[in-house]
Parts: C-alpha cells; structure tokens; sequence
C-alpha cells in the first residue's frame, strides 16, 4: 500500500525505483507529510516535526486513514520509546538479533526528526571521529581550526540541527568510545577545545536525543557503564508474539524483496506458514501443540524467515519454473540455520524426523519428503 | 439481531424509571461500586437482585456480619459419581471493598431494600463451567468485539479499555456510565459467535429469580449483574432481540445431598484476587483500584503520588538503587505517557510503563521476573487479607480440625514453634499421623522439616520427625477450602489421597510412594479403594525399574516397617502381589536396555527377597518362580548382567547347583561379557558364591586363558563384580583360591617399612610427576 501511495508522487517514485533500499523519511514521504498537516495543531515536544500520537500513529499504523502497520509490537511498548524519546533520556532498543530493532529506530527517527540518516554505526573500529566531528587536514592547515575546516559527523549534525541520532549496536564499540556520549546525553552539551574561545562549547538545539540499539547476542549490554546505562531507557525488543501477524509480515516483507529484485514470484499462505511455523517453532523450543525440542544455538528471527524466503523465491526464478516449492525452503533453510554449529543441523534432522513427519497437510508432506536436501 | 436492535435493547436497559433497573457491572470495578450505591439511594429499590449463588440466600444475613474485606463465598459439593476423577470441587465468589456486588449488598443494606442472590447454584453449571472463581470476566475479554475495539481507541487490551472508557474517568455521571457500560457488554455478546450453555441456563434461571421478584415486591426492583448478562435478561423478560436467549428452559438446581454440599464464607486476599489469570481473570491490580476507590469516596481528584512513594519504599526495602533522579524520571515520564493516552492524571498503566522503562537496564524477557517490575506489581496488589467476623459458619470439617488438634494439644499459635516426635511412641505416631493427615490436605501453617525418609530408608535406625507449626492467615481458608473433601478429618484424607491416585498417571513407583505417604497418615486411610486404584496403576506399568522399585517400598512396609502398623497387614497382600508378579514378568519381559545394571540388579534383589520374606504369606508357587528365573537365564536376548542376576538368583533359593552355575560362567568367558555376568551373579547370589571355592578357581582359571589386551578388556566390569563383596570377603575368597591351588602362605599384604624421609622424598618425586603431567595437559588422558 505504501509502495502505491509514493507512485502517486513521481518524486517519490523515480527515487524509490532507483535506489535500492530508499530511507524511510522518502519511501513514506507521503504519509509523513499527511501526519504532520493532521497534526499541525497538536501539541509537540520542542524540536519535534510531529506529534507522538503522530508518531505512533505512523509506526503502528492506522486502518481509518489506510495506513498499514510498519512495526508489529505491543503499543504499550511503543508508547513508552516515544515517551523516552521526549524526555531528557537517550533510548536504548536490546533484543535479540533480528528483532527489527534498527528499522525501528529509523522509523522514529524518520518521524520525530524527518531525517533518519544521522546514523552512527557501532563497530569494533568506531573512534570518536566517526562520532563527534574530524577535521579536513588542508584547510585546517592553511586556516587553523574553524567552522570550515571542521567535519562534522552524525551526533555534531543532530545537536546542531535539533535531530535525532542513532548509534547502531552500541556495545560493539570499545567502552571508552561509548563513554563519548556521557556528556552529550547528561548535559547536552559537546565541548570542542580546539575552536576559538566563543564557539569552544556547542549546545544541542531542542528536539536533539539519541536511539542507540545493541543485541543480546553479541557482547551484551552489561558491559556498559553504569553510568551510560543510567542515561538511556532500556526497551526490550522481543520477536512477534502472535503468530498470525509474523505470517502477515513475513508474507509482505518477501514479497516486497522480491518485487525490488525484479523476481515475479509470489510466497502463497501455505508456505508462509509452513516457513513461520518452522521458525518460531526452532526459536522457541516448543511445538506449536506444546511439546518441548531442543532449541538451536543460532537466532531465528523474522528477518532470517524473510531471507530464507526471499532465496527460496528467486531460487524458483532463476532454476526452475518459478513456483516456490516446499524443497527450495528447506535447501536454504540449512544456510540460514546452520551457522557454525554442526549440532544445529542434527536437532533441525530432528525436528523434521519427529514434527514434521507427523503433519499431514500437502505442503508439510512435501517439506517433510525434501528433507534430503539438509545435507 | 439489528443495529437498531442493539440501540432499542440499550435505551431500555439504561432507563432508571422502569419497573426493573438493570446495572452493567464489571466485577471489582470501583466506579460502578460506587455508582450502584449512588443508584440504590436515589432508587431506594424494593428489592436488590444480585448475581450470586442463590443456595446462600438462606445465610445472606451472615454477609452483614462486620467483616474485613476481602473475603468470598465457597460453594463446594462432591458428587456421588466416585468414577470421575474431580468429584469434589469448590469455587469462590470473592468480594473487595470496592466490588459493585459488595456496595449493592451494603446499601441495599441500608435502603432497606430485600436482597437476594439470584445466579443459579454453581453444582448445576460445574460440569460444563471450567472457572474456578466466579466474579471473572474471562467472556469480556476475549472477542472480536474488543479486539476491535482496542485497536480503534488505540489502547493495548481489555483492562486499559475499561480504564480509558469508563474507569479513569473521574466524574462519569450514572447516566454515561450505564450508556457506555450497557453498549460496551451488549456488542461484545453480539459479536460473540456462541454463548456458553451454562451462561444461557444460569441466564433463564436468573430471569425466572426477577420475575418471582417482581411478582412478590412493590417497587422498583434493581438487578445487579455482569455486564455480560444484563442484556440478556431484560431481553428475555421483555421480549427484546438478543444474542444467545433462544432456548427456554429454565434449569432446576441440581439435588444434592446436604452432606454432601456446602456454601460458607471464607476469608480471601487481594493475593489470590490478582492471581487470576487465563479462564479465571479479573481485574488486576487490587492496591491500585482500592487506592483509587478512596480517593473517589473521599471526592478527591485522582493523585497517584501516594502510589509513587509506597514503591519507593517498596524498592528501597528490596535493596534496589533508586536515586532522585530516577525517581523524577518515572515521574515525567509517568506524565508524559498520561499526556500521550490522552488522559487526565496518571493512571495504572502509566505507573508500570514509566517504572518499566526507566528503571529496568537489562533486556526484559516475556515471564522472566525484574525486581523492579515485581516491586510495583507488589505495591499495585496491595497487601489486604480478609478476616470473616465472629458467628460466621465454618463447615463441619473445620471444628474437626480444631477439635483434634487441641486434643492432641497441636493448635497452631502466633509464635512458630518446633515439634519432634518418636515414631515409635504410640502418642507422638498419633500427632505425626494427624500431621500428616492436614499436610495431605494442604491445609496452612505445619512444615515437617526433618526426619526419617521413609521413601529412601538410608537410616531406619532411629525412626523420627520434626515439625514447625506456626499460624497463618491462611490456615482457616486452607481449613475451610479442604472441607469440599468431606465432613471429617478422616473422610476428607481417603478422598483427597484417593484423588491425588485418580490423578496420577499409570506410574507404579509414585503409587507406592502414595502408599507410603498414607501409611504416615494412618493406615485408616488406606482404604479399600485407594488400594484399588493403586493397584490397578502397578497393574499397568510398563517398565520394570518403576514397577520393581514399587515393589522395593511395598516389602518395606509390608516386612520391616516399625512404625505405621502396616506389617504383614492383610489388607496389603494383593497389592504386594501384584507389584511382585507385574515386577517379575517386565524381568522376563526384559531385552536389552538402556537401564542402568545397578538399577536392574536392584530390582532384581527386590523380587528375591519379596520372594524369601513373604513368599509363603502371597503363596507363590515354587516352581513357576524357578522356571520363569530359568528361562530369564536362558534368554540369549538379554543383557549379561540380568542372566547372572538370575543365575544368582536361582542359586540362593537352591534351584540350581553350583555345576550349572560353573557351566554358565564358562558360556560367558569371553572378556566383553564376564564381569557383567559376575556382577549379576555376585549381587543376587553374594552369600553363595563366596562359599563356593570352586567357582573362584574357574574364574582364575579364565582369566589365566586371558591375553593382555583381553584382560584389560574385562577388568573394569570385573573390578565392578567385586566390588559387591567386602575386604575381608574378598580376602575370604582368595584364601580359599590359594588354598585350592596349594598356596600356603596367604597374609594380608604386609606393611612397609619405610622412615619419614623416604616417604617426604617419595611424595616429593610424585608431586613433580602429576606437575609434569598437568605441564603438558595430560591429566584426562592420565585419568
């Protein structure tokens, strides 16, 4: 529905037909832009483009005004990041990997601040360049250190400009660099000694806060420092709860990658289901009918299910006739399940030998018959 | 059922002036308690019918009584029919301070007004009804309807939409409240696809209570029920269109014994009130809604700062760290997510969301417990506990209780106090017995914290018990809650030990652990049925080490026990029996299996000594033992082990001779197979074998054909053979091997003599040895 609305505008859509993963502020410009005339009136946090009932609007979706969901989540915990947001804490979005936590973040970014792209990537080589600002070494060499020698990176950007910026797996970085954002978060203020005396302290302009996100994968958050912690709201991510509504997602989401690879295959309900089931099943250690498994050592997240999905379609396109075919899941089931952990493929044998043989319906029969393919 | 329809059934239902007055509650909801009692005055009704168990009519007055809420009704009964596995059941009708029900019975009270319960009795509904609390709303709930709802007034679930609609609603006038209440509940039920049958028969029978009401009193009559249900009633009193009315039969109240029945009131907390989940939720949050309630009787505005510094208090009790600072951002950002839900004031929600998302600093797992969110849910539930007021009935199982527990001078007081008994005193097995008997019932305030383990019987030597005794608040509800089992004490423990044996899966172990569990509460209670019942669970058990290990506490209490007065007790034998001939047909039954050997073997003893203590008494015939024994040790399918189990076992009872024994070991002389044979041989037939010279000289006499590499194939099952013997048995037997082969000087193995230094410098060489080995990590390999 989206992708209908921003061909209406041609802007939009030489744009989002060009690129190949548009930002969100411009693959949903339009709805953006009808949010912030209905709430033009409405009461906003300074330094906001919208308001948070906006905002949450936006995320969530609306059916009245047929805007579809772009997040699946409890609104409760939506409520609550965007309050976060409004207030003099940075937010911080944990879960496990794949729980869409960073997509999240752009979309409150794109909504609050109109602007998603002042984004820090966390990563063991982060400093605080990438962070704060650098210089251009030329000018500053032949004029000294001034606004135009000056380089500015997101958090520079988004304190100048009021925005939001968002720091991407934050605990990946050493802890000395998260500490950066100490003073930035506390008193919203970065000092810069090597400017003239007027310009040494740069103020962040209202409507400035930070979305970092981080996965309880990797190095987990207990490795920040306590006084980090104590400057973010921590949201706990989780994956989708219902069932019928990872369906939905993973469905929409396919067949959406797909259209952008140019692949004219279609997932069916069946195999949605069948791929969802097989995921939350393997995720959680438990049967859709209550029995316990064993579950795997790799994460199985929604986005996993959209990949195995997306391969398995254009598998189909290029190598046969097209019709995704139960086979074609399990074949790329093994590369997103089977990680490093020779184990995995033994409890994925497993589940097939003792669960899915006993399903009866065509699709699962045939899952069940390509079991082969998991070498 | 129209659109139109729904609005005309509304407008009756929300007009005051009529003959009958029908009030929409949601149970616990503080804003229709206090609506009701504002109707109830300026109504001043003739009559108040409220949905509540019509059987307690006859006891309304005790209701009056002055008690502290939280208490509830206990309806319970058991049913004659002993084939179902949940014949005695009970359910609560629980009341707060601020239930509507509470206010209607209080004011109603006070107007003078009749009162009554009119719900049809809950043993008439039990069958189809799986709720074991009666003031739920698990049928609001759930539902497209509400769904839907949710969704377009963009709130999460049913709790916040009551609380967006109606409940945070601070000034809601009568008239609003029973548009919107009325509107609410009908819809639900329109949308909902099927009503209950037992919603439709307790609906007919309430309608038939208003009508005999209406024909009976001059004057208005007010009707308070579940929002759920007062469409329906008017509908079917007046004719309107309604989901769910169609059938007309007006159920009759099941008959039941009076002894078999009973309805008393019991004390309740805001605990239990907040634990309700799944069929039987309810409104959350008690602490919260009374805070509420309090505020709104008092006329203040809504503040929840007396919340805020309760969970302070609260978290800094549990240790947690809790600065200023966090406390101002709980504080903003309750506000700011009030702002956002577009309320006026801070309300439920807001409270945990602010606390959730400021304080907690750790991922946050569905069901996995944070200080910080239990401390609120603690401060929101509030600590109230019911206390009934003095003259309320208690059921006749209750004084048992008592009376038998001041007799033998047991009452539990304030003080915790510690008892141990002598299990052998005739007075102390009395009061372990009546203990024991009040732990079966789950019944508040008695821990046995120590004493013989008489599943284990690792020491029998001094057979005893300890107990704390202590009164809890719980002890008269735990009390009251039993009496669905029965009058007496003695009554109520054969049917709550006979139901906990209904409700065990076919497992023969756990069945005589239940048999054992009864004897301590008396072999009064093994009661011919229960017998039964376990005897039919070892009946069906399907694996031997369960079934043997049955027969292992069955022979304990049928041969060596001291205490209960359960030996060689007549009553036991066919269950003895049994577990013996279930054991020793799963052993013939037997392949190759992934037990254990000691388990095996252990099983195995257990036959042969149930098979020499009480043979006679359970006349089991000689030669079928032996033969079954015999074909077990014939059987090439099984396990070594087993086969010289039942060779040993063969041997001591002397149906076999040591000639057969000696031919069988040579058939198990290959180095894989002969200490697991041993082994067998030496746990079922120790005091044999070790009598035997010639069996020690054949095994040398293998071992001797050994190579190496055999020898040390089977030297770690044969070291595990031995180990059932002890030193001076193993020395015994190879005095008799050295003997037999004309070796004379047999000594124990002499002392060396060897001075300190040797044996310094000796650890000290050791010591750099195991370094070495650890330098180069050869430990495991070492091990």
């Amino acid at each position: 529905m989206a992708k209908k609305k921003a061909a209406n505008s041609s802007a939009a859509a030489s744009v989002t037909t060009t690129l190949q993963r548009p930002s969100a502020e411009v693959q949903y410009a339009n709805e953006l832009a009808s949010l912030a005339k209905a709430s033009v009136k409405d009461a906003k946090p300074p330094g906001w483009k919208r308001s948070p009932r906006a905002v949450l609007t936006f995320v969530l979706g609306d059916t009245e005004r047929d805007m579809p969901a772009k997040f699946v989540g409890r609104r409760a915990f939506l409520e609550r990041c965007i309050v976060s947001l409004a207030t003099n804490r940075g937010l911080m979005l944990i879960g496990e990997p794949g729980t869409a936590k960073s997509y999240l973040s752009e979309l409150l970014a794109a909504a609050i601040s109109g602007d998603s792209t002042l984004t820090i990537q966390g990563s063991a080589g982060t400093t605080e360049d990438n962070i704060r600002y650098s210089w251009n070494y030329a000018l500053l060499v032949a004029e000294g250190p001034g606004e135009r020698s000056l380089v500015p990176a997101p958090l520079y950007l988004g304190m100048t400009h009021g925005k939001l910026v968002r720091f991407e797996e934050i605990t990946r970085c050493a802890l000395e660099i998260q500490d950066v954002m100490l003073s930035v978060l506390s008193d919203r203020v970065m000092a810069i000694p090597e400017l003239p005396e007027d310009n040494r302290m740069l103020y962040a302009k209202a409507g400035f806060n930070v979305i970092a996100t981080a996965n309880t994968r990797d190095r987990g958050v207990n490795e920040m420092s306590a006084a980090l912690k104590r400057r973010f709201n921590f949201e706990t991510v989780h994956p989708i709860a219902d069932i019928s509504q990872e369906m939905e997602l993973v469905a929409r989401e396919t067949n959406r990658n797909l259209e952008r690879a140019q692949v004219p295959v279609r997932l069916d309900s069946d195999l949605t289901e069948l791929l969802v089931t097989t995921f939350r099943e393997l995720r959680q250690g438990r049967t859709i009918d209550g029995k316990g498994m064993e579950t795997l050592s790799t994460t199985l997240s929604t986005a996993e299910a959209v990949g195995t999905a997306c391969a398995a379609g254009i598998h189909a396109y290029y190598f046969a006739d097209g019709q995704v075919e139960p086979a074609h899941l399990v074949r790329h089931l093994v590369g997103s399940v089977l990680k490093d952990n020779p184990e995995d493929l033994k409890k994925v044998r497993h589940y097939f030998d003792h669960v899915v043989k006993k399903r009866k319906t065509v699709s699962w029969k045939a899952f069940y018959d390509a079991r082969n393919e998991l070498i | 059922m129209q659109d139109s329809d729904v609005r005309k059934l509304v407008d009756r239902l929300c007009d005051t002036k009529a003959d009958v007055v029908y009030f929409p509650v949601r149970h616990h909801s503080p804003a229709a308690a206090m609506l009701v009692g504002q109707l109830i005055d300026s109504l001043k009704p003739a009559a108040v019918l409220i949905e509540g168990p019509s059987d307690y009519n006859e006891h309304f007055d005790e209701l009056l009584l002055d008690h502290q809420l939280p208490i509830a009704i206990y309806s319970y009964f058991r049913s004659a029919d002993t084939g179902s596995t949940e014949n005695h059941r009970g359910v609560y009708y629980p009341f707060c301070e601020y239930s509507p029900e509470w206010a209607a019975i209080n004011r109603g009270h006070q107007a003078r007004s009749a009162l009554r319960f009119i719900d049809l009795p809950w043993s008439s509904v039990a069958d189809t009804d799986r709720s074991t609390h009666r003031y739920t709303d698990a049928k609001l709930r759930r539902g497209r309807y509400v769904r839907a709802l949710c969704e377009r007034l963009q709130v999460e679930d049913f709790d916040d939409l009551w609380d967006r609609i109606i409940e945070s609603h601070q000034d809601i006038t009568l008239a609003d409240y029973l548009n919107r209440a009325h509107s609410l509940c009908l819809n639900i039920r329109q949308w909902e696809q099927n009503i209950s049958a037992s919603d439709r028969q307790r609906e007919a029978f309430m309608t038939k209570q208003i009508d005999i009401a209406w024909r009976e009193f001059q004057g208005p009559i007010l009707v308070v029920t579940g929002g759920f249900h007062s469409g329906a009633l008017a509908a079917r009193s007046e004719g309107f269109a309604c989901a769910g009315i169609d059938d007309t039969d007006v159920p009759e109240p099941v008959a039941i014994e009076a002894a078999n029945r009973g309805i008393v009131l019991t004390t309740y907390s805001y605990d239990q009130l907040d634990s309700l989940t799944g069929y039987d939720a309810g409104m959350p949050n008690p602490g919260f809604y009374e805070h509420a309630w309090r505020q709104r009787q008092a006329g203040e505005v809504f503040n929840h700062q007396p919340l805020l510094l309760r969970l302070v208090e609260a978290l800094r009790e549990r240790n947690q760290i809790l600065s200023t600072a966090d406390l101002i951002a709980v504080e903003t950002s309750a506000q700011a997510l009030a702002a956002l839900r577009g309320r006026q004031h801070v309300w439920r929600r807001d409270l945990i969301d602010a606390v959730t998302s400021s304080l907690i600093k750790d991922e946050l797992e569905y069901g996995c417990e944070s200080p910080f969110v239990d401390a609120v849910h603690a401060v929101l539930r509030g600590k109230r506990r019911g206390q009934l007021a003095e003259g309320a009935r208690v059921p006749p199982l209750v004084s048992d209780i008592r009376q038998q527990l001041e007799m033998l001078e047991l009452q539990l007081e304030r003080s915790i106090r510690s008892v141990e008994f002598d299990l052998l005193e005739q007075d102390d097995l009395c009061k372990s017995r009546l203990l024991h008997q009040l732990q079966t019932l789950e019944i508040d305030g008695f821990r046995c914290d120590g004493g013989t383990d008489f599943l284990v019987r690792n020491d029998l030597e001094r057979l005893w018990e300890s107990w704390t005794l202590g009164w809890t608040p719980d002890f008269e509800s735990s009390c009251i809650e039993a009496s669905r089992y029965g009058t007496t004490l003695r009554n109520a423990v054969t049917a709550r030990l006979l139901e906990e044996a209904d409700a065990q899966q076919s497992d023969a172990a756990s069945a005589a652990a239940l048999l054992v569990k009864a004897a301590q509460s008396g072999v009064d209670t093994l009661s011919p049925a229960l017998l039964d019942s376990l005897e039919r669970m070892i009946a069906a058990e399907p694996r031997f080490d369960r079934a043997s290990m049955a027969l292992e506490h069955l022979l304990f209490l049928f041969c060596f026990d001291e205490a209960f007065g359960t030996t060689r007790l007549l009553r036991l034998t066919d269950i003895v029996h049994e577990a013996f001939s279930r054991s020793l047909w799963l052993l013939e039954l037997l392949g190759q299996t992934a037990l254990n050997d000691g388990t095996l073997l252990r099983g195995m003893k257990s036959i042969l000594e149930t098979y020499q203590r009480v043979g006679d008494v359970l006349e089991v015939n000689d030669s079928d033992f032996g033969s079954v024994l015999l074909r077990v040790q014939a059987d090439s399918h099984k396990p070594p082990h087993v086969r010289g189990g039942a060779a040993g076992m063969l041997w001591t009872i002397g149906q076999t001779n040591a000639d057969t024994v000696l031919g069988d070991l040579m058939y198990f002389a290959d180095p894989d197979h002969l200490g697991d044979f041993l082994t067998g041989l030496f746990s079922l037939a120790r005091e044999v074998a070790q009598r035997h010279p010639q069996l020690v000289r054949t095994i040398d006499d293998v071992l001797l054909q050994f190579g190496a590499d055999q020898f040390q194939t089977a030297l770690p099952s044969l070291r595990l053979a031995f180990t059932s013997f002890t030193p001076r048995e193993k020395h015994h037997m190879l005095s008799t091997l050295f003997e037999s082969l004309g070796l004379r000087n047999v000594e124990p193995l002499i002392q060396l003599a060897v001075d300190d230094s040797a044996v310094v410098e000796a650890l000290a060489i050791e010591e750099r040895l195991f370094e070495a080995v650890r330098h180069y990590g050869l430990e495991e390999s070492y091990d």
